[in-house]
């Protein structure tokens, strides 16, 4: 053990690091900055950019760079020695010569690893009297990726995400020298999946999001730690608000499902938040067939009186990207006061029951010796798993793929093509067989397909070789395993042995939290025995089976109410008699709906989702629900009173108390599981198994500068999480050599930002009413703040209050303070 | 584009080449830079056409591709003349008034630095050291050297290439010894 480890010196720091260390992530461990640019913890270093450079002592070469030197026994190292200081000073002199110095129009301005970096630790003037290089100032260079190339410090990191990580064309140097700038092969567009995930890489402003472009100062934002609402995947992203409008979406590193990487779907999911075409107040059909606006009250009431007598011909039809409180809210609202069978989420066929387990996760593709893509295309369905998958690739994974003929298929080892259900038990028998065989000779590393050179193979023994020598295996398949013939794969995968988490099966669920409204219930067939504790909460509750979503959608019942899903886009649905949808925006279900209700997306209340793979997430609020909408578990709860409930949780938090003390599944679950950073995501069935106590702490992480801060972006994003970026409350280190700003300030007479006191904060009960309408209160803060002066207020008192004010009717505020006041006295205030 | 494409501009026997230069590494894509040459002796120049085909063999993305042709000056990106002078302007060259025989040069042809003659003759490009320094001020034609050149008589080099002789210039015209150039 202590032969791993390597005692260093890192500015008279002593500690031990395993061998092997990166000299800059040793300084990191201890809270040490080394300034980089082209040094990315997700990708190999490569020593590009020179601003790492340390002094080590004893060395030929004292300056050594930081990012490509592993540690050595008995190390010293500076890097605030004097030859340090000068040495990062001259690089950066260097890296500007040819930039534009337009950090004033520059979107990166603020979060800017040069700005930042030059400001700490730059000469502060240059020597560079010459003509600078120029190029046209944006170029297009895809979709939505528009390139600055005078901004470009050739870093390296886009070109080298698009090579190594996303492992497809993409991005490239052009040319040599000072000429060298970023490009794609001559007229083609980047358009890739990923290439959102370059924006947020590179550390300048020189590679820009099309849809931020001039949009919004990162001073002004606040930033949220969300849940992707895209997929099944529960991709950590970071919702980054400007007021009341979300402006971007970033990743936000969960090494546990997207290592830091967002794929364009998800990232670009925002614009539909705030799309002209989003559904915000209740709607009811008029007697000549149209959709009229009317009063939440007016609507609920139709919708209440509309109810038939035989609560079977109700259905209630859940969609996927509802929150596990919006699926237990209206679970009551069908199950318990209207008494139906019927509810149901809208991928429910795809359900294996609850009896089985999965041990597959998304991060055992690392590890894995074989991922088998069986009759599933994970590139075509779950984007952000691709980039996983190739992660396992480049480790030392065999990717096999049967039955479809998948997108993925430039990077199979092995692809057949067929019948998913009949290769794969033709393959159970053979991998089953007794085999006498021996592995003879040694095997020479050929090509991998995605190398020049290499091919796919459709050799099926050697695949069943390979299988056969593999230890760990992932078995991924799509979600509709059932219509595949597949349905016993998980119980195969057993008798197999291969069922150790995190390998095993992953079954890639279609929709966002299908697993969360699975595990409390909405499924056709109802569970008495695992339900008891429900059965006695809510007496005279239903617990028949009921119809199925397909069966919904045929118009079975007389009555449907849909919540975030569309059931006319159905193969063969048909209208009921009285259809209520309450949705985002408007779809072929809309079109014939009798009330149609605005719901609130995902960013706009609280919300626990479940990936997946098991995976317990928190999804924060960023922004208050837009219009008139609400969320789905309070249109639950509205019409739950209205049906003569009393005693009804009033906010997510006690939706989801009751979701812990009523679910078996889910128990003792409660908003305190995710206090904690690096607690967002949490397997409830694992931490049951490992017998490990539930962490007790006290504030909801709503602020992502979880990384101690002054730390080299440790995350996708270069800069916002940690380098160089000061945010409230907290005070710059001083800088040797330089004097600080304030000091200087005072020499001038000046009243320095950072010493400025905050301006009142917009309280949420100070707003005034105005012809019935007040104006929306501004997003509460999201953390707890030091009263009194923030010294660190210099990012945030520029420009206070809303660009542009949006209106909420009275009556729906009253509710939405309701809840919200008790969501935020508890979330806020820190302590309970 | 897709047209050319389709089509080839690549010989076979040019491909043949390049396949015969791939299997000769243990990683055929070693031999790209070798292949673009051969590239570049059929066709002159290396459009971005045939960039996509190569980048095909050997199954790397055309982007790649690009940034090596863009990469190493020797790939010309635009169709260059029958032969192509590379004035070195490097230190030694320069000493020796490179600058001089660049400027005759191109008054001479009546071309910019970097342009063709409206013949198809002749291209000047600047170049760095090729490594005749000895010989200054040197420059390259095509893949052979013309060394100690007089700035004052570039006019007598375009004369003996138009000429045509396939022995002008020669394989290495004069390696002299600095001894034995001193006394000039
Ligand atoms: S565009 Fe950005 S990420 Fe790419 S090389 Fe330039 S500075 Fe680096
Ligand atoms: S050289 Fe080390 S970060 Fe660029
Ligand atoms: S300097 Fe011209 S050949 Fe070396």
């Amino acid at each position: 053990m202590a032969d791993d480890l390597v005692n260093i010196t890192i500015d008279g720091h002593q500690m031990a690091v395993p061998k092997g260390t990166l000299l800059v992530e040793a300084a990191r461990q201890i809270g040490i900055e080394i300034p980089v640019y082209c040094y990315h913890p997700k990708m190999k270093p490569v020593g590009a950019c020179r601003v790492c450079l340390v002094e080590v002592e004893n060395q030929r070469r004292p300056m050594m760079p930081a990012c490509t030197t592993t540690v050595m026994p008995d190390m010293v190292v500076h890097t605030r020695s004097d030859n340090a200081v000068e040495a990062r000073g001259a690089v950066l002199e260097f890296l500007l010569i040819n930039h534009p110095l337009d950090c004033p129009v520059c979107d990166r301005a603020g979060e800017c690893d040069l700005q930042d970096f030059t400001q700490k630790y730059g000469n502060g003037n240059t020597r560079f009297i010459e003509q600078k290089r120029h190029f046209a100032k944006s170029k297009q260079v895809g979709k939505n990726v528009v390139l600055d190339r005078e901004r470009c410090i050739m870093c390296q990191r886009c070109v080298r995400f698009c090579e190594e990580i996303a492992m497809e064309e993409g991005l490239v140097i052009v040319d040599r020298g000072n000429r060298s700038e970023i490009g794609t092969f001559e007229g083609r567009s980047f358009d890739s999946k990923f290439s959102g995930n370059v924006i947020e890489l590179c550390p300048v402003g020189a590679l820009t999001a099309k849809t931020y472009r001039f949009e919004s100062r990162p001073w002004e934002q606040q930033h949220y730690a969300g849940i992707c609402n895209v997929s099944s995947l529960g991709v950590n992203i970071t919702v980054d608000v400007r007021y009341d409008e979300v402006v971007r979406l970033r990743g936000r590193m969960n090494d546990e499902i997207d290592d830091g990487w967002l794929s364009d779907k998800c990232r670009y999911s925002h614009l539909a938040i705030h799309s002209d075409d989003r559904i915000l107040s209740p709607m009811v059909r008029n007697d000549q067939g149209q959709l009229t606006k009317v009063s939440w009250a007016a609507a609920l009431e139709r919708i209440v009186q509309a109810f038939p007598e035989n609560a079977s011909q109700i259905g209630l039809a859940v969609g996927t990207r509802l929150s596990v409180e919006d699926g237990h809210m209206l679970l009551r609202l069908g199950r318990g006061l209207l008494k139906t069978p019927n509810v149901v989420h809208e991928h429910e066929a795809e359900s294996l029951g609850t009896n089985t387990t999965l041990t597959g996760r998304v991060k055992g593709c690392d590890a894995a010796d074989v991922i088998l893509c069986l009759g599933s295309d994970p590139a075509k369905s779950h984007h952000d798993f691709e980039l996983r998958i190739k992660k396992g690739l480049r480790n030392k994974a065999r990717l096999i793929c049967i039955g479809e003929q998948p997108a993925l298929v430039g990077y199979a080892d092995y692809q057949v093509i067929g019948v998913a259900s009949e290769l794969w038990s033709k393959l159970k028998k053979e991998l089953k067989k007794e085999t006498t065989e021996e592995e003879s000779g040694l095997r020479f590393p050929k090509p991998r397909p995605w190398e020049a050179g290499g091919e796919t193979s459709q050799d099926w023994d050697a695949l069943v070789k390979e299988i056969r020598g593999a230890e760990n295996v992932l078995v991924v398949v799509s979600g509709d395993i059932a219509g595949q013939g597949l349905q016993d794969v998980a119980r195969d995968v057993e008798d197999l042995g291969w069922n150790t988490a995190p390998h095993g099966v992953i079954h890639l669920r279609s929709g966002v939290n299908p697993v969360g409204h699975e595990s409390i219930g909405l499924i056709p067939e109802w569970d008495e025995d695992g339900n008891q504790a429900l059965a006695k909460a809510w007496e005279g509750m239903n617990t028949d089976s009921g119809l199925s979503y397909a069966e919904m959608c045929r118009g079975k019942t007389e009555m449907l109410l849909a919540f975030g899903c569309n059931p006319l886009a159905q193969p063969e649905s048909k209208k009921p008699k009285f259809l209520v949808q309450a949705a985002t925006h408007p779809d072929e279900t809309t079109e014939k709906a009798d009330v149609v209700l605005p719901l609130s997306m995902w960013v706009e209340y609280n919300g626990v989702y479940i990936s997946t793979d098991g995976t317990v997430q928190f999804n924060r609020q960023a922004i208050l629900p837009l219009g008139e909408a609400q969320p789905a578990w309070s249109i639950a709860r509205e019409l739950c009173l209205r049906l003569g409930a009393s005693d009804l949780p009033e906010n997510p938090r006690a939706v989801y108390s009751e979701v812990g003390s009523l679910h078996a599944a889910l128990a003792g679950a409660t908003y305190k599981d995710f206090q904690t950073p690096g607690q967002y995501h949490w397997s409830y069935p694992q931490q049951a198994d490992l017998g490990m106590p539930r962490p007790d702490l006290s504030a909801i992480p709503v602020k992502e500068p979880d990384m101690p801060m002054w730390m080299p972006a440790p995350l996708t994003g270069s800069t916002v999480e940690g380098a160089g970026r000061l945010h409230r409350g907290q005070t710059p280190p001083p800088v040797p050599g330089q004097r600080d700003p304030r000091e200087i300030a005072k020499l001038l007479g000046l009243n320095h930002p950072m010493d400025r006191t905050a301006p009142p904060a917009l309280t949420a009960g100070g707003a005034e009413k105005k012809d019935g309408y007040i104006p929306l209160r501004v997003v509460p803060s999201t953390s707890a703040e030091p009263a009194g002066p923030t010294p660190a207020g210099r990012h945030h008192e520029i420009g206070v209050g809303p660009r542009r004010r949006v209106a909420v009717p009275v009556a729906q505020t009253a509710l939405l303070e309701a809840s919200d006041a008790a969501d935020n006295t508890t979330e806020d205030g820190g302590e309970e | 584009m897709s047209d050319a494409t389709a089509k080839g501009l690549l010989t076979e026997e040019t491909k043949t080449r390049i396949r015969e230069l791939m299997a000769k590494y243990p990683k055929a894509r070693s031999a790209i830079l070798p292949a673009l040459h051969v590239v570049q002796e059929q066709l002159g120049w290396v459009p971005e056409e045939a960039q996509d085909e190569v980048a095909q063999m050997f199954e790397m993305t055309p982007a790649e591709v690009r940034s090596l042709v863009t990469f190493y000056y020797m790939y010309h990106r635009k169709p260059v003349g029958k032969y192509v002078l590379k004035v070195c302007r490097s230190i030694s060259c320069w000493l020796r008034r490179s600058e001089d025989v660049e400027h005759n040069l191109c008054e001479h042809l009546g071309i910019e630095c970097g342009e063709t003659t409206e013949d198809g003759m002749f291209t000047v490009v600047h170049g760095e050291c090729i490594a005749a320094c000895v010989n200054a001020p040197a420059i390259q034609v095509n893949d052979r050297f013309l060394l100690d050149v007089d700035p004052d008589n570039v006019s007598e080099i375009i004369d003996r290439l138009k000429a045509g002789d396939p022995r002008y210039p020669a394989a290495v015209e004069s390696w002299k010894r600095p001894e034995e150039s001193k006394g000039e």
